[in-house]
C-alpha cells in the first residue's frame, strides 16, 4: 500500500472530524443570519453573546457544578483508585467490576435511575441532585486515570515509606499525592470537561430553575437557529480546546520526569 | 496501627456509600420500577406487575427495537470500516508528528458531542453548505433532503462515536507485536491471510472495546436522532426519553430500559471473552 | 539477655498450598554481616520479608532483640530495608529522601535532622549531591542513598534485598567492599539477600544457604566452601567434580574406596558403611593435571584426555575427560614462565588431587 493511498486516507479522516467543526467557527463570524453564503466578517454575534444575561446565568451555573463535580468527584475517585490498589477488603472485585459498568453504561439509564431516586427521596430536582449526579458518573473516570497511573509506579515506593514508618494517611499525603498530581488533575480536567458538556444524564435530573449550557444550547437547536448559536459554539468548542493542550501538557511533563 | 485502619475504612466506607447510594440503588429501582404498575397520579402504584414486560412484546415496540438496532448496527459497523484503518495507520506510524495526530483526534473526542452534531445541521440542511455547493457545481438540481432522514441519523452517529472507535483500536493496535506480521510476511502470507490470521484475532479485544463504546451509545443517545431525525427517528432512547418525560410511564419506560441494561451487559460478556482470548495471544508473545 | 539481635524458631511460611519455608531456625549476633544464599525461589527474599514485617508466618517465632514481634508492624521492628529497586521518592530530592523516615518519626527537630541527614550522607560519600533528585543520579549513587535512607534511622537490623543484583560487574566490586567496610564502621547487623555465591563469600561473616524453603548449611564462607555438608550445597556454591564411589571397607580411621576404577585409602570423618554409595567432591583448584613425561607413579591418578582449554586471564580451566566419559574441570594458576601448564586440546594426561583435600558425602536420594 503505497504512501499517498495511506496519507490520503489519513487526511480525509481528520477533514471528517475539522471541516464541520470549522465551518461552525467561520459561520459563527458570518456576517448573515441564515444563509451559508460568506457576507462579511462581524464580531455581531460574539457580541449579542456577551449582552446575552440569560445566557450568563446559565454559563454561570454551569461552571458551578461542573468545577464543583469535578472537584468532589477527584477527591473521591483519588481514593477510591488508593483503596483499591492498596487494599484487600469485602467486595473489592465488585467495587472494581461496579467501576468499568459505570464507564460502559449508557447515560440514558444512569439518567432515569436517578430520577427515579430523586423522586423517591422526594429531592427537589435543581441544583444538588445535578450537583450529585454529575459527582456519580463522574468519579468512574478519575478512578481509572489515576488507577492506571498507579499500576505504573515502582510497587516497593509504597512498602519503602511504611518501612521508613509512614502511616496510611502520611504515605498518601507525601508519597501518593505529589507523585500522582498529572494524573488527578488530568481526571479532574476530564470530569471537568465530561460534566460540562453532558446532556443526557442532565435532561433528566435538573429542574425548571436550574439551567445549565449543554441543555440551554440543546433547546436552543431544536427551536431554531440562531446565528449567536454559532458564536456560543465557537466559545465552547475553544474551551475545550484549552483542555485538552493543559491535559495533554500535564501528562506529557510527567512521561520526561 | 489504629490511625491506619481508621484511614482505610473511612475511604472504602465513604466510596461504598457514595457508589451504593447513587449508582447501584437506582438500578435496582429502577429494575423494581419497571415491575410495578403505571398509576396516572402518583406515576407508580405499588402492585407487583410483569405487564410492561409483556407489553413490549408489540409490534410497534419491536419495530422501534429492531429499528434501532439496524441504525446502531450499521453506525458501529461503518465506524469500524473507517476507524480500524485510521487506527493502524496511525498506530504503525513512525513519523515525528505522531503524538500531533493522536492530540487531533483527541480534541475531537474531549469536545461536545451536541456542539459537533449541530456543525453537521448547518451542512446537510436544505440550505447547507453541502447542497449550496453540490448546486452550484451543477452536479445536483434540486437540493438533497438528508436532514430528518436516518441517513442524517446515521451520519451524526458516526460522526460523533467515531473517535470512541479509534482510541481503543489506536491504544491496542499500539501494543501489536510487529513481529508477527513480520513472521507471516516471511512466510510467505499474502496481505489478506495476514489481516484475517494474525492482524485481526491479536486486536480482537480492541475491536470488541470499540464495539462496545459505540453500539451502546448509538443505541441510547436520544438527542442526536432528536436533533438529526426529526419525529420519524424513534430509537429506544428516544422511546425512553418518551416514556419518562412525555407519557409518565415510568413503569413502561424501566422496562425499556432494563432491556437496554441486559443488551449491555451481554455485550459486556463478549468483551471479557474476547479479551481473554486476547490477553492470551499477548503473553504469547511475551516470549 | 543474649547477644543476639535476631533468633528464628521453627518458622513456616506457606502461600495458597505452597509451602514456602519450612523449619528456619537460626540466630544472628550483633553487628554480624549475615546473607541468605540461595537460587531464585528458595524463599530468601520471603524470609527478609518475615523479619521486616511485610508478611507475618504461619508457624514459628520471631525474636529481634529479644522481644516476639509477632504482629508488629515494619515501622515498629527497630528494622529497616533497603529494597531491590532502592524505592527512592522520586519526587524528592536526596536530603528529603534520606529525611524521610525521621520526619515521620516526629518530634524530630530540624535542626536534628539536617545534622543527622549529613551525617549519612558523609558516611555513604554522596555530601554534594544533596539537591538532585533520584533520576539525576547514577544505579550506584542511588544505591547509596537507599542504604543512608535506611542507616539513618538507626535499624537494629539492616535487610538488603539484592541490592547489588541491577549492577554491573566493576560497581558491584566496589560496592561489595564499601557495603563491607560500612557495616563495620557502623557496627549494624547487616542481613543481605543475594544469588550470587561469590558476593556471599566475599561479603559474609556468617552465610545460610537456602534450598527450596529449607536452609541446607549455616556457616561461614570458609565453613560452606571446603566442607559443605550436602551436594546441593556443593553444588551451589563454587564448581565442584563429583565421582561417584564405592565403599568397599572401613577401618577405625581410614576406609577403603572405588573411584573411576582405582582403589583409593581415604579418611574416614563421617560414618559410612561398607558397600553405600557415597560421592567424592573434589574442587577444581585442587585438581593437579600432569603430563605423561612428568609423572611416574600413576596408580593413583586418573587418565584422561583434554577437551578444552579455557583462559580466565588469571587462571586456566582445563576441561579433561576421562575413560568412563566423566568430564572433569581443573582450574590453574596460570603462569607464563611455567611449560608444564601449557596444555592442548586433545593432549593425553593424567589427574589426581592431594588425599584430604577431598570432601565425601552420602547419596541424597
Amino acid at each position: 500500500m503505497n504512501r499517498l493511498a495511506k496519507f490520503s486516507y489519513l487526511t480525509a479522516i481528520y477533514c471528517f472530524f475539522y471541516f464541520p467543526i470549522i465551518i461552525l467557527i467561520v459561520y459563527s463570524f458570518n456576517n448573515s443570519t441564515y444563509s451559508s453564503l460568506w457576507h462579511g466578517f462581524t464580531l455581531d454575534w460574539y457580541k449579542q453573546l456577551g449582552d446575552d444575561t440569560d445566557l450568563a446565568v446559565v454559563a454561570l451555573h454551569s461552571l458551578e457544578v461542573s468545577v464543583l463535580a469535578a472537584t468532589l468527584a477527584t477527591c473521591i475517585g483519588t481514593l477510591a483508585a488508593t483503596c483499591l490498589y492498596r487494599y484487600l477488603f469485602f467486595g473489592k472485585k465488585l467495587l472494581h467490576g461496579l467501576m468499568f459498568v459505570l464507564i460502559v453504561s449508557p447515560d440514558i439509564v444512569m439518567g432515569i435511575s436517578l430520577l427515579i431516586l430523586f423522586f423517591l427521596i422526594k429531592m427537589q430536582l435543581g441544583f444538588w441532585s445535578l450537583l450529585i449526579s454529575h459527582i456519580t458518573f463522574c468519579i468512574p473516570f478519575v478512578a481509572v486515570t489515576v488507577y492506571s497511573r498507579l499500576t505504573g509506579l515502582d510497587k516497593n515506593i509504597f512498602e519503602a515509606a511504611r518501612d521508613l514508618g509512614a502511616s496510611d494517611f502520611m504515605s498518601f499525603r507525601r508519597i501518593i499525592i505529589p507523585m500522582l498530581w498529572p494524573a488527578i488533575l488530568a481526571g479532574w480536567l476530564l470530569s471537568f470537561t465530561l460534566s460540562l458538556d453532558d446532556v443526557i444524564i442532565s435532561f433528566f435530573v435538573t429542574g425548571p430553575d436550574f439551567q445549565i449550557l449543554p441543555l440551554y444550547i440543546y433547546s436552543l437547536v431544536r427551536i431554531g437557529l440562531k446565528p449567536e448559536l454559532n458564536a456560543l459554539c465557537s466559545v465552547m468548542f475553544a474551551i475545550t480546546l484549552c483542555i485538552v493542550v493543559v491535559f495533554q501538557l500535564v501528562l506529557r511533563n510527567k512521561e520526561v520526569e | 496501627m489504629k490511625a491506619d485502619r481508621l484511614f482505610k475504612w473511612t475511604n472504602i466506607a465513604t466510596i461504598w456509600l457514595w457508589l451504593s447510594l447513587f449508582a447501584l440503588l437506582p438500578i435496582i429501582l429502577v429494575l423494581i420500577t419497571s415491575c410495578l404498575e403505571n398509576d396516572p397520579v402518583h406515576l407508580v402504584r405499588w402492585q407487583f406487575t410483569l405487564e410492561n414486560y409483556r407489553a413490549l412484546i408489540n409490534p410497534i415496540y419491536f419495530k422501534v427495537f429492531w429499528h434501532s438496532f439496524c441504525i446502531a448496527g450499521l453506525c458501529t459497523l461503518i465506524c469500524l470500516c473507517l476507524g480500524f484503518p485510521f487506527a493502524y495507520l496511525l498506530a504503525r506510524m513512525q513519523s515525528k508528528y505522531k503524538s500531533l495526530l493522536l492530540f487531533l483526534v483527541i480534541i475531537p473526542f474531549w469536545t461536545s458531542s451536541l456542539i459537533r452534531t449541530y456543525a453537521i445541521i448547518s451542512i446537510l440542511k436544505a440550505k447547507g453548505l453541502l447542497n449550496t455547493v453540490l448546486l452550484s457545481l451543477g452536479i445536483i438540481h434540486k437540493p438533497l433532503s438528508i436532514l430528518y432522514t436516518p441517513s442524517a441519523v446515521i451520519i451524526g452517529l458516526v460522526y460523533s462515536l467515531l473517535p470512541f472507535m479509534i482510541l481503543p483500536l489506536y491504544a491496542n493496535i499500539e501494543k501489536l507485536d510487529i513481529r508477527f506480521i513480520d513472521a507471516a510476511r516471511d512466510l510467505g502470507a499474502n496481505t489478506i491471510t495476514i489481516f484475517a490470521r494474525v492482524i485481526l484475532p491479536l486486536t480482537l479485544s480492541g475491536i470488541v472495546g470499540g464495539i462496545v463504546l459505540v453500539f451502546l451509545p448509538a443505541m441510547s443517545m436520544f438527542y442526536i436522532p432528536d436533533i438529526l431525525g426529526g419525529a420519524k427517528s424513534l430509537l429506544v432512547g428516544n422511546l425512553i426519553q418518551n416514556e419518562f418525560l412525555s407519557a409518565h410511564n415510568w413503569p413502561l419506560g424501566s422496562a425499556v430500559s432494563m432491556v437496554l441494561t441486559i443488551s449491555m451487559g451481554l455485550l459486556l460478556l463478549i468483551y471479557r471473552r474476547a479479551d481473554k482470548i486476547g490477553q492470551q495471544h499477548e503473553s504469547i508473545s511475551e516470549i | 539477655m543474649n547477644g543476639n539481635v535476631l533468633e528464628l524458631e521453627g518458622v513456616y511460611k506457606k502461600f495458597h498450598d505452597q509451602e514456602i519455608l519450612k523449619d528456619i531456625h537460626f540466630e544472628v549476633k550483633h553487628g554480624e554481616f549475615l546473607t541468605l544464599l540461595g537460587p531464585s525461589g528458595c524463599g530468601k527474599t520471603t524470609l527478609l520479608r518475615l523479619i521486616s514485617g511485610f508478611e507475618e508466618p504461619d508457624g514459628g517465632i520471631i525474636r529481634i532483640n529479644g522481644k516476639n514481634v509477632k504482629g508488629l508492624p515494619p515501622q515498629q521492628r527497630h528494622v529497616n530495608t533497603v529494597f531491590q529497586s532502592y524505592a527512592l521518592f522520586p519526587h524528592l530530592n536526596v536530603f528529603d529522601n534520606i529525611a524521610f523516615g525521621l520526619r515521620c518519626k516526629g518530634g524530630v527537630t530540624k535542626a536534628t535532622i539536617k545534622q543527622q541527614v549529613e551525617d549519612a550522607l558523609k558516611m555513604v560519600k554522596l555530601e554534594h549531591l544533596s539537591e538532585r533528585k533520584p533520576y539525576q543520579l547514577s544505579g550506584g549513587q542511588q544505591q547509596r542513598v537507599a542504604i543512608a535512607r535506611a542507616v539513618v534511622n538507626n535499624p537494629s537490623i539492616l535487610l538488603l534485598d539484592e541490592p547489588l543484583s541491577s549492577l554491573d560487574y566493576r560497581l558491584r566490586k566496589t560496592l561489595q567492599l564499601e557495603l563491607k567496610q560500612l557495616q563495620t564502621q557502623l557496627g549494624i547487623t547487616f542481613i543481605f539477600v543475594t544469588h550470587d555465591q561469590e558476593e556471599a563469600l566475599s561479603m559474609s561473616d556468617r552465610v545460610v544457604v537456602m534450598h527450596e524453603g529449607r536452609i541446607e548449611q549455616i556457616g561461614t564462607p570458609r565453613e560452606v566452601y571446603e566442607e559443605p555438608h550436602s551436594l546441593r550445597v556443593a553444588r551451589f556454591i563454587g564448581e565442584v567434580n563429583i565421582f561417584e564411589t564405592q565403599v568397599v571397607s572401613v577401618d577405625e580411621h581410614v576406609f577403603h574406596v572405588i573411584i573411576e576404577g582405582k582403589q583409593f585409602t581415604l579418611k574416614n570423618r563421617r560414618h559410612f558403611t561398607p558397600d553405600q554409595k557415597v560421592y567424592t567432591l573434589v574442587r577444581p583448584e585442587d585438581l593437579e593435571v600432569w603430563s605423561p613425561s612428568e609423572v611416574t607413579d600413576t596408580s593413583q591418578m586418573f587418565p584422561g584426555v583434554v577437551e578444552q582449554v579455557i583462559y580466565k586471564g588469571s587462571t586456566v580451566d582445563l576441561m579433561v575427560r576421562l575413560e568412563s566419559k566423566t568430564l572433569l574441570a581443573a582450574t590453574q594458576f596460570f603462569n607464563e614462565d611455567d611449560e608444564k601448564l601449557d596444555f592442548h586440546s586433545g593432549e593425553s594426561v593424567w589427574v589426581h588431587w592431594i588425599p584430604g583435600w577431598e570432601v565425601i558425602l552420602p547419596d541424597e536420594g
